[in-house]
């Protein structure tokens, strides 16, 4: 039997009047709050107070409740044992033995930090900063994906990151970036074309710190935290904008789903922490240790003293840090938060450690970032990474330069 | 007087003194002012000074949204509007307490502790949010009063659908 059109519309209204439901629809509180969280006007305020949030829980917790917790740990207990349990250890780094200078590090050095061995530091900074640093962020971050704040943000700084060729869902890996970069190079998936997950990734390696080294920054210069961060910001949106008008590609537009806000189940938040913190240990643990002992190698060989002549000169007239800062530099390709916490240990005018810190966070991402954007991205792209990489060292290192003198630190 | 115009008043005080606050904060962080304290209120938090700004910055726009919103209080979205600017200020007054907490809690990176060195973290003097919390906390009152509002009026909805609904069906009977 076939049915006119006439028919089928008739039937159509029929089922509709037998199954449909008609009645005044009033939109609830959650409705309004959630329409008003993604309009500029009031969305924005609240955007500002949430991110001030996040990272205070972050500073507050993460490094400092977590970090206090664990430090006694090494101090008190782990680094005395090892001093005296490790053979071949002197007055001085230069009595020690070899095996006493990778393992155990300087016997002299009054904090974790200043060790540079492979059970001490190295230990000290995976298990003892980093950890804690990471374990915060992924907690503050699953509540915000579970509570159904994410889209919402997403959508409102979809705007701003339209200027520079992306879209809002850049900010996922850029937020799970400040944990760690891994996660982070691994999130560009989310975005659309080859072009936007080029550019992000350049954008990430070089500019976004993770976790780690915004735990070791804070406790190496507190106060000019939130100058570096600024800087790595406005240095970010410069580089994509340029980026942007350089890169072949295109970058469409998109539709995000904002779901209504939900209560967030603690097991879920407990499972999805666990999942990346797991995830964490299980890659970026070993590199730390595995950082500390080839840079601890190459220091006792002398490989590092001789990097640090060569560059010197660029070193100290072009970024105006001392010469031996090259050292944490040749670190910071393997473990940049160790490379920050090398920097603490040089002795360096305040203008020269900001110079320093900010030359480390733009410098290229740690070795397992650069693994996984070759995973990734390809070997091509890694190459045009690395490009980029050594423009932007140049230009943003000196420009802070400028910068600090200007204002007088 | 209503609940909802009380409110209103209410809020729109409370806006006020939140915006006083966050303007007295941001022209502190931005050293237009000296820090001043007292043995019950200071306006932060020991902390780094780049947070200060930012914090002025969010007591300074929730005191302006919840202002804003209380002049049409009664109506959704004016409600809503007061509601995310008291959401912006339970923020800052729950990082103060986490601060508080995390602080009586850690013992200091020698695991020692003692009564004195445990309260001593939540003695005064409090930052603004902190005093600012229990204000605030009216707040729940009205959105349990607009869910409970709600409720009401969905159920009569329901009952008028639902006397529609066997309305047409006793006259389908009688057609029948």
């Amino acid at each position: 039997m076939t049915l006119t059109s006439d028919e089928r519309w008739d039937l159509i209204d029929k089922i509709t009047r037998e199954t449909v439901r008609f009645g005044k629809y009033e939109r609830s509180l959650k409705d309004v709050v959630g329409e008003l969280t993604v309009r500029p006007s009031t969305g924005i305020p609240l955007a500002i107070a949430v991110l001030f949030g996040f990272f205070s829980f972050f500073f507050t917790f993460g490094l400092s409740f977590l970090m206090m917790l664990l430090d006694p740990v090494f101090s008190r207990y782990l680094i005395p044992w090892l001093k005296v349990t490790v053979p071949g250890g002197g007055a001085t780094l230069k009595e020690s033995s070899l095996l006493y200078g990778i393992l155990v590090g300087d016997p002299t050095a009054l904090h974790a930090f200043e060790y540079f061995g492979v059970l001490t530091s190295g230990l000290y900074v995976a298990i003892g900063v980093v950890l804690p640093a990471v374990f915060a962020f992924y907690i503050i971050l699953t509540i915000l994906e579970d509570t159904g704040y994410m889209p919402r943000l997403v959508t409102l700084i979809d705007t701003v990151f339209h200027k520079i060729g992306l879209h809002g869902f850049a900010a996922v890996p850029m937020l799970l970036s400040l944990g760690c970069n891994i996660p982070g190079v691994e999130a560009t998936r989310a975005l659309e074309t080859r072009k936007q997950r080029f550019m992000m990734m350049a954008l990430l390696g070089v500019f976004i710190p993770c976790g780690a080294q915004l735990g070791v920054m804070l406790a190496v210069v507190p106060e000019y935290v939130g100058l570096i961060l600024l800087y790595c910001i406005v240095s970010f949106f410069i580089a994509g904008f340029v980026l942007d008008a350089i890169t072949p590609g295109r970058s469409p537009e998109i539709l995000i789903d904002v779901p209504p806000y939900r209560a967030p189940t603690w097991r879920n938040i407990a499972r999805k922490v666990w999942h990346r913190v797991e995830g964490f240990i299980a890659v970026a643990i070993p590199m730390v240790l595995a950082g500390v002992l080839i840079v601890n190698i190459l220091y006792w060989v002398g490989v590092i003293g001789w990097i640090g002549s060569v560059l010197s000169p660029m070193f100290v007239y072009w970024f105006g840090v001392p010469e031996e800062t090259a050292g944490p530099l040749v670190m910071a390709f393997l473990r940049k938060d160790v490379a920050v916490a090398q920097i603490s240990a040089i002795k360096m005018t305040v203008a020269q450690t900001i110079i320093a810190v900010t030359l480390v966070t733009i410098y290229f991402p740690c070795l397992a970032t650069f693994i996984m954007i070759l995973k990734e991205a390809g070997v091509v792209d890694l190459l045009k990474c690395l490009g980029i990489l050594i423009v932007s060292f140049f230009i943003f290192g000196g420009l802070m330069q400028g910068i600090v003198s200007v204002m007088g630190v | 007087m209503d609940n909802w115009k009380w409110g209103s008043v209410y809020f729109a005080v409370l806006g006020a003194v939140t915006l006083w606050f966050g303007c007295w904060e941001l022209a502190t962080s931005l050293g237009i002012t000296e820090l001043w304290a007292t043995g019950w209120l200071k306006l932060f938090p020991e902390g780094m000074d780049w947070m200060c700004l930012w914090r002025g910055i969010v007591t300074f726009l929730a005191g302006l949204l919840i202002m804003w919103g209380a002049f049409r209080f009664s109506n959704v979205e004016g409600f809503g509007t007061s509601l995310i600017g008291v959401i912006m200020l339970w923020i800052l007054a729950g990082c103060d307490i986490l601060k508080m907490i995390c602080g009586s809690l850690s013992g200091q990176g020698s695991w020692t502790y003692s009564l004195y060195g445990f309260l001593k973290y939540y003695a005064p003097p409090y930052p603004t949010a902190t005093w600012l919390l229990p204000f605030s906390l009216v707040m729940i009152f009205f959105i349990v009063s607009w869910g409970k509002g709600n409720e009401k009026e969905q159920k009569e909805q329901k009952a008028i659908i639902a006397d529609k609904e066997s309305l047409s069906s006793t006259k389908k009977e009688e057609t029948v």
